[in-house]
Formats: structure tokens, sequence, C-alpha cells
């Protein structure tokens, strides 16, 4: 009986360090009354984690709680043993206060690699240079920073994630950053400024993610990339358009993505690779594009034929999504069925899901979903949303006499 | 050849690799699942080492070990069913949970702690990795007492040393229920 009640007690170390691990950092620290061995148990910890969750402070004054929480950081910090590999700080009490430069300072002598600061409200933190000594980093997580690295920052050499929103950069030390992280795979840009012109120079890079204003935007050495989501927040001027009629938006954003599994176009982004030339078809197919996702204007003429283009390049698309983006109603322009003569020229062999959403049933619209069902011989389901109720029924009539080359398609009307 | 209800023998055509638990109870399982299992699947990339010989698990009593191939044999299954969809794999996610938090549901404190000894030993990472979160979620909010009893600790400090650990973490015990 004691022999058993031996094997059962020891669980090994390691283990015990998983079950810690689990545990908010107020409870791991509470198992230092359970034994003497257990005392600094918890000390060990490689994981930290001060978030809302991590302790409950019965005072609604902010800075009593921010007190708090300054002194639980810097206490446990303190008796804490050990290599730190991450921490995370997001508390809504805990805005740009000074004390954090001192624990960045402290985990860049820690080795850490994963480290994550939100800062809920207020002005952007100005990120200690002590960050930029953090040389074993490999995710790096920033909600409402300012980074100015030090002239001489010579990169994250280990980075592979880096996800920053809400965060002001300069346009040069952007550009660096980014090709100084050589081993970059993913990379999550939202809500940023100081820097407009995005050239992503980054070999290892596998997903890219980004929401926010700029200028333009290419991609240098990027054959690893697979997925990437792109939104535009900014009106693309029509002046813009005209000026730049010798170049190719389009064709620029895709020389160098030629492994491109999965794309989303978002807010005003067709509208921008809609600058410039757009040829008929891409001068080489994304053959490896199975999920395609676009936000478009189906009164811009241009936009319809950039989507056309995308379209005409992407054979083995499996899935499709198109987001009809509300804009004020064009003068009606009547120009030619651009979809009409292309069904039988480029049927979509694996395309098996489509999805349709925010339309009006104006007739462009229409017409792009008749192009569809005609050129989808394996179409599983197509579903329709409109934006509103007003001229759903007109829709449903015109959905229903359209013609499907799948047998097994169905068709699914969303209500509003 | 021992056999409970809960174990079917397989009969498909692939191999079945034969595990043995303390009690000498042997256990016939397709390779693909006996091969979650790290321990054993070192066992047999050893040179030399046949299909057919038995596996001998000492360390693992045989209602554990039916309940982690019981639970490994769903984990290969819902593997299989997921890939590049991502419908199919969310799916799939939500089976595993599931699975996951039926097996700890019924078990006693002892019974997820011999589990977890079990997948320990036969080093199966990702069922090690749920049995800790679920015993981290037993412990929380529980006692000092109620922890002790769960780790079978017994209380060293003497109580001057264990009122100056407490201080030194006082933050951490604030706004608790009394033990």
């Amino acid at each position: 009986m004691e022999m058993e009640l031996d094997k059962i007690s020891n669980l090994p170390g390691h283990v015990i360090d998983h079950i810690l691990s689990n545990l908010s950092i107020r409870e791991a620290v509470r198992t230092s009354v359970l034994s003497s061995k257990w005392r600094y148990k918890w000390a060990t910890l490689p994981h930290l984690a001060f978030d809302n969750q991590c302790f409950s402070v019965s005072s609604q004054d902010h800075t009593i709680v921010k007190n708090k929480l300054v002194n639980i950081v810097d206490h446990v910090l303190l008796l804490h043993n050990g290599p730190i590999y991450k921490f995370k700080l997001s508390h809504r009490d805990v805005l740009g206060i000074p004390d954090i430069d001192r624990w960045i300072l402290h985990l860049s002598r820690r080795s850490i690699k994963e480290f994550v600061l939100e800062i809920w409200k207020g002005q952007r933190y100005k990120m200690p240079s002590s960050l930029f000594s953090c040389h074993n980093l490999n995710h790096l997580e920033l909600f409402n920073c300012l980074l100015k690295p030090p002239l001489a920052f010579k990169g994250f050499r280990s980075l592979k994630s880096l996800d920053l929103q809400h965060v002001t950069l300069a346009q040069d030390a952007f550009g660096s950053l980014i090709s100084s992280c050589p081993l970059l795979e993913r990379l999550t840009l939202m809500n940023f400024d100081g820097f407009t012109h995005l050239n992503i120079d980054a070999p290892n890079l596998q997903f890219f993610d980004i929401g926010g204003s700029f200028e333009d935007i290419s991609f240098e050495n990027t054959f690893c990339l697979t997925v990437i989501s792109i939104g535009l927040y900014v009106n693309v001027g029509s002046d813009k358009r005209r000026a730049y009629s010798n170049s190719s938006n389009l064709l620029k954003f895709f020389v160098h993505l030629p492994h491109i599994r999965r794309l989303e176009v978002q807010s005003y982004f067709l509208k921008y690779l809609a600058v410039g030339i757009v040829p008929g078809k891409l001068p080489t197919p994304c053959v490896h594009l199975n999920y395609l996702s676009i936000r478009i204007n189906f009164n811009d003429v241009e936009e319809v034929l950039t989507a056309l283009c995308l379209l005409r390049s992407s054979p083995n698309l499996q899935e499709l999504e198109v987001l009809a983006r509300p804009e004020e109603q064009v003068a009606t322009v009547t120009f030619t069925n651009c979809w009409e003569d292309d069904h039988w020229s480029c049927p979509f062999d694996q395309l098996r899901q489509v999805k349709i959403v925010g339309i009006l049933g104006i007739k462009p619209e229409l017409n792009f979903i008749n192009f569809l069902l005609l050129a989808t011989p394996v179409l599983e389901t197509m579903s329709v949303k409109p934006a509103s109720i007003h001229g759903g029924w007109e829709l449903l009539k015109e959905l229903l006499r359209f013609r499907r080359s799948s047998m097994q398609a169905e068709i699914i009307y969303l209500d509003p | 050849m021992a056999n409970n209800g809960e174990n079917p023998s397989p009969d498909v055509g692939g191999k079945t690799v034969k595990l043995k638990a303390d009690d000498g109870e042997i256990f016939e399982v397709e390779e693909a699942v006996a091969m979650e299992l790290q321990t054993v699947k070192s066992f047999f990339d050893d040179d030399g080492v046949s299909y057919d010989t038995v596996v001998p698990l000492l360390n693992v009593s045989s209602t554990a070990l039916a309940k982690v191939i019981q639970y490994c044999r769903r984990a290969v299954e819902l593997r299989a069913k997921s890939g590049d969809d991502e419908g199919a794999n969310e799916k799939a996610r939500e089976e595993r949970e599931g699975l996951e938090a039926e097996l700890v549901r019924e078990e006693s404190d002892e019974g997820i702690k011999e589990l977890i000894l079990a997948a320990n030993y036969l080093n199966i990472k990702d069922m090690l990795s749920f049995l800790c979160r679920a015993v981290g979620d037993r412990i929380k909010n529980k006692s000092v007492e109620y922890v002790r009893r769960f780790f079978v600790l017994e209380n060293d400090f003497s109580p001057e040393e264990e009122e100056r650990t407490r201080n030194e973490v006082a933050w951490a015990f604030e706004g608790v229920d009394a033990d």
C-alpha cells in the first residue's frame, strides 16, 4: 500500500512543471506553501503571463490596481529563477508606465524568446532599446507601441513571428526590420503608421496578414509565401489611377508570389490592384491558389476586370468568397457583360464552394453569378446573402432562372 | 490472450503489435495506434526487433493501458479526418476536445495520476499535455490542503516557516476563500 502511494505521489519533475505551467501565475505561486520542496517549484516556470485574469483586486481605482500589478510583476521577477522564455503583459490598467522598461531590460538578460505586450489605452508606448537586445526572440507581439530601433540594431536573427498592431514605426526602420529578420515566417501588421511603402523582403515568410493605410506594397524573394490577407483601408484616388497608366500594380503584386495558396483581397485593395494595366490573364497562372476572397465594387469596371483577370489565372480554385463593397452608385455606366464570353474558356474544375455576400441585385452582380454557375462543373454550394431585404425577391427570381453546369450545385439564399 | 470488452481484436489486414501490461494482460493493437506510444516506437526502432515481439510495459497497469489505447485509437482516426480543409480541421479539433473531456470527466484523482504516469512512461505527448491541463483545472481555486492531498505531500513547514512563505507571496492569497 505504501509502495503504491509512493508510486503515485512521485510525479516526475517535468510533469509537475507541465501541470504548473497550465495554471495562472497566481495559482502557480500559491503552490509555494504546499511543502518545502514546492516552495520555489513555480519559480522555474519559463512562461509568465500577467493579464486581467491573473489576479483580482477589489478596488475600482485604476492607480491602486496598477500599483498592485507593478508590485506583483516586480515580486515575481525577483523571485523567479532561471530562464524566462515567454512573457506576456496585457492588463487594462497597465498602460504606458515606465516600469515596463525595467521589466524588458530584465527579460533581455533572461533569454526571452516570446514577448507579448498590449497597451490597452492611451499613447503609443515607446519600446526601450533593451527590447532590441533580446537576441533570442522568436515571437514578438506588440499592441499600441512605438518602435524606434537604435542605429546599431542588426535585426532579430531568430525571429519567426512578428505581430504589430496599432504601432508607429518610421519608414526606413520598417524596411530594415523586415529584411534583418531572415527567419521570419509569419507577419501581421494592423493599423500602423509611420510607413506607407511596404517592401516585404522575407525569404522564409509563409503567412502575411495586413490591414491599414499604405501607398504601395511589393514582395521580394517571397517564394515561401502561401497565405496572404491584405486590407487597404483607404480608398485609392482616381487621380492615382491615371498617373500610373504605364505600370501594373496587379502584375507587380504577383510576380514574387508563385506559391500563393490562400489570398484575401479586402477593403479597397482590389482598387489598388486595378491601378495601371490589367491584363486578361496573369503571365503565370496561380496554380496553387485554392482559396480566394475578394471585396469588390461591382459598379467599378476596373475592379471587375481585375477580378476577372485573377479568376482566369486561378485554375485550381476550390473555394471562392465575394464580398460586395457598397459604394455610392456610379452614374450608370452600361458596359458590356465582361463575363459573358468566358464561361467556356476557363471552367473552374475544382471550385466547389462559393459564397457571395452583400450584393444589391444589380446587373453586373447577376451577370457574375450567372457566369460562375456556368463555369463551375463541380460546384457543390453557392450561398448568396444580399445586403438588404430590398430587392431580395427580385434577386431570388433571377437566381432561380440561371442555368448551372453542375448537377449537384445547391444555391442557398441567406437572409440579410 | 486476454481481451476485455472495450478492446476488440482488430480484424484489419494491417500489422498489429502486442503490448503487455504490468499484470501480464496482453493487448493487441493496430500498428498505427501502437506507434502513438513513442516508447513502443523506440522499442521497434532498434535493429533486429521483430514486430512479433511482445512489448513489455512493466510500469503500466492494464486499466490504464486500455484507456490509453482507446484514446490513441480515436486520436489516430481523428487525425486522418483533418487535412487542408479548415472546416474539417475545426470539426476534428472539437471532436478531439470532446474525447479528452470525456476521458477525464469520469476519472478520480488517483485515476488521472495513473493515466499521467502511463502517458509519461509511454511518451505520448498529446495525451500527457491534456492530462496536465485537466489536473491544472482540478486544482485551480482549491485549498492548499486539497492540493497537498492530490499530490500526496506532507506539510513539512514549521508554522513559522509556513507563515513566512505565505507572506512572501501574500498577493497570491488575496481574495481567496479561507482554506
